[in-house]
């Protein structure tokens, strides 16, 4: 009887624990986006008071809608690549931090220096990079003689969606790279050394031990860079803002747009709602498939 | 045998040298472009500036109100990262220690925080703020980062609680702790590396933000770096001379910063990932 009611006060003091962060939380971020959801199903403009409850009718019309169908496949292209680019150079990058060259610990910081820059930055850098006229890259291939493949990178619409995967790929190599590294070095040295006396070249001891080890920062690398591509907004909507003709626009792009420029803020919210499902069941599937390997 | 190995080693380290140079020269060139006047950034962009000319530098300190908006974007940043610890740490408690179903069900609550677009909340959210009177106030967008990065946070905290051990703890309750003194003198010291990686993480996001400034400090006297290099680009669309400086210090005081702790930030972020 006693223990039942120590353990009820020790229930309400850890309930005091919790209520000031469930508090702000449900105020400020839940709330408002359990709000949202409710919205998606009207047709309000964001601004007026009045409107009608459409039931099912945005989500009917997102799915006759071609430029939402753009959107999505444009989501789906930008997070593919820069999630596949960035794992793919953050781990030989990893591997190279771990070797036994002597400027390490400084290519290591270096590498690491976009990642805390803004995406506002980011977008203004590339920018003037891609340039038609005087940014860099067009200069570079003017000055060596590849004047054919000077582009107007941002604003053509075959090469504008890759162009912002680059950036993107440049500003968050290093981070992949920072968090395979730290996997790296909880690898035992000794099973490299079993593995050269059993006569295995690098690329073997790679292929049956570094790989299957570094399985716990895959997932979280993966798992990180997906949520991260899917939401991104700041670096899209600062250079190319969606465009050209739809060329780079996302779910939040278009989601934004429709939402505050256009004022069909119902409709916008729906889109914001598919996108959600999209986050959280690409999001766990990764993590059930992913964490299935690291098991075994 | 020795000596070949020693040459793969040398050519490796060239080889990442030359790399790191590729991935930092977009941000050498920006530096280099500061210096120089309009006229010989159209005509030599890619060549270093004929002379150091800190006259752009000037021109945009104060043109950005630089010591004002640095301010803004230090004390928002400050109060939103301590609000953020104090009820993180403290909400992670619980939610790793017990085992009841009640709590699992409200560490998924603040789980699915992580995979929401911030978009969808801004309407709702706007309205709320505004109804509150918190527009154009330094607490109202120091709320709103608390909420945005609480899932992060509890997230981390919860899964370093998870794997350490609870011996001190117990024996701070065996001697007449509450449990509230007990958490603040045998578990927030021992959970300090993940305070510092959530630090770290959230200052970034905090200070980099431009979504939350733009709806909510549009006000000339409460915006954030961003938010005013976001304006000033809306101004002076074509004005390099102006727009590259107040890159360059937009990026400098985190810069700066990064240089002093970066050994602690490089760290705390490959720690909180892999415990997480």
């Amino acid at each position: 009887m006693l223990k039942m009611t120590m353990s009820r006060k020790e229930h309400f003091i850890l309930a005091g624990f919790l209520a000031p962060a469930i508090i702000v939380y449900t105020t400020f971020l839940l709330g408002p986006v359990l709000g949202s959801f409710f919205y998606s199903l009207t047709n309000w403009n964001g601004l007026y008071q009045t409107m009608d409850f459409v039931g099912l009718r945005n989500f009917v019309n997102l799915m006759e809608d071609g430029v939402f169908a753009k959107a999505i496949r444009n989501t789906m292209i930008f997070t593919v690549f820069v999630v596949l680019i960035q794992n793919a150079i953050g781990v030989p990058l990893a591997l190279a931090m771990d070797s036994r060259i002597r400027s390490k610990q400084v290519l290591k910081t270096l590498f690491f220096v976009p990642a805390i820059l803004s995406p506002l930055v980011v977008g203004y850098t590339w920018t003037y990079i891609y340039e038609p006229q005087n940014g860099v890259l067009n200069t570079i291939l003017r000055t060596v003689g590849l004047t054919g493949w000077e582009q107007s990178w941002l604003g053509d619409p075959q090469f504008a969606l890759y162009s912002i995967v680059v950036m993107a790929v440049w500003q968050f190599s290093g981070y992949s790279m920072v968090i395979y590294l730290a996997n790296l070095q909880t690898i035992p040295g000794d099973l490299y050394e079993a593995a050269d006396i059993d006569g295995a070249g690098k690329w073997q001891q790679f292929k049956s031990i570094t790989f299957p080890l570094l399985a716990p920062s895959i997932t979280i690398n993966i798992v990180l860079s997906s949520i991260g591509t899917l939401k991104a907004f700041d670096i899209i909507y600062v250079t190319t803002k969606g465009g050209p003709y739809y060329a780079t626009e996302t779910m939040t792009t278009l989601l934004f747009s429709t939402a505050f420029t256009k004022s069909s803020f119902g409709y916008g919210t729906a889109m914001g709602v598919v996108m959600f499902f999209f986050v959280f069941i690409i999001s766990l599937a990764q993590i059930l498939l992913l964490r299935r390997r690291e098991v075994h | 045998m020795l000596s070949t190995n020693k040459k793969m080693i040398w050519i490796l380290e060239i080889k990442m040298i030359i790399l790191a140079l590729i991935a930092l020269y977009p941000l050498l060139f920006i530096v280099s472009m500061t210096f120089k006047s309009s006229q010989e950034m159209a005509l030599s962009p890619l060549s270093l500036p004929s002379s150091i000319n800190f006259s752009n530098y000037a021109a945009t300190w104060l043109q950005m109100r630089f010591p004002l908006v640095l301010g803004n974007t230090v004390l928002i940043t400050a109060g939103s990262v301590t609000l953020l610890v104090l009820l993180g740490s403290m909400a992670a408690y619980p939610l790793a220690r017990r085992a009841e179903k009640a709590y699992s069900i409200i560490y998924m609550y603040f789980l699915a925080g992580i995979m929401l677009p911030f978009q969808l909340a801004m309407v709702p959210l706007y309205k709320l703020i505004n109804s509150m009177g918190m527009v154009n106030t330094y607490y109202g967008a120091m709320l709103i980062y608390t909420a945005l990065n609480l899932p992060l946070a509890i997230f981390l905290y919860a899964g370093f609680l998870r794997t350490s051990p609870k011996e001190l703890e117990e024996a701070a309750k065996i001697d007449g702790c509450s449990l509230f003194r007990a958490f603040w003198l045998a578990v927030f010291p021992i959970i300090k590396p993940v305070t510092a990686t959530v630090v770290v993480l959230c200052s970034l996001n905090t200070w980099n933000d431009f979504i939350v400034p733009l709806l909510f400090l549009q006000d000339q006297s409460y915006r954030t770096i961003t938010i005013e290099l976001y304006m000033f680009v809306g101004e002076h669309v074509t004005n390099w001379a102006l727009l590259f400086p107040g890159m360059v210090l937009s990026v400098l005081p985190l810069l700066l910063v990064y240089v002093f702790l970066q050994k602690y930030i490089i760290k705390g972020i490959a720690a909180g990932s892999l415990k997480g």
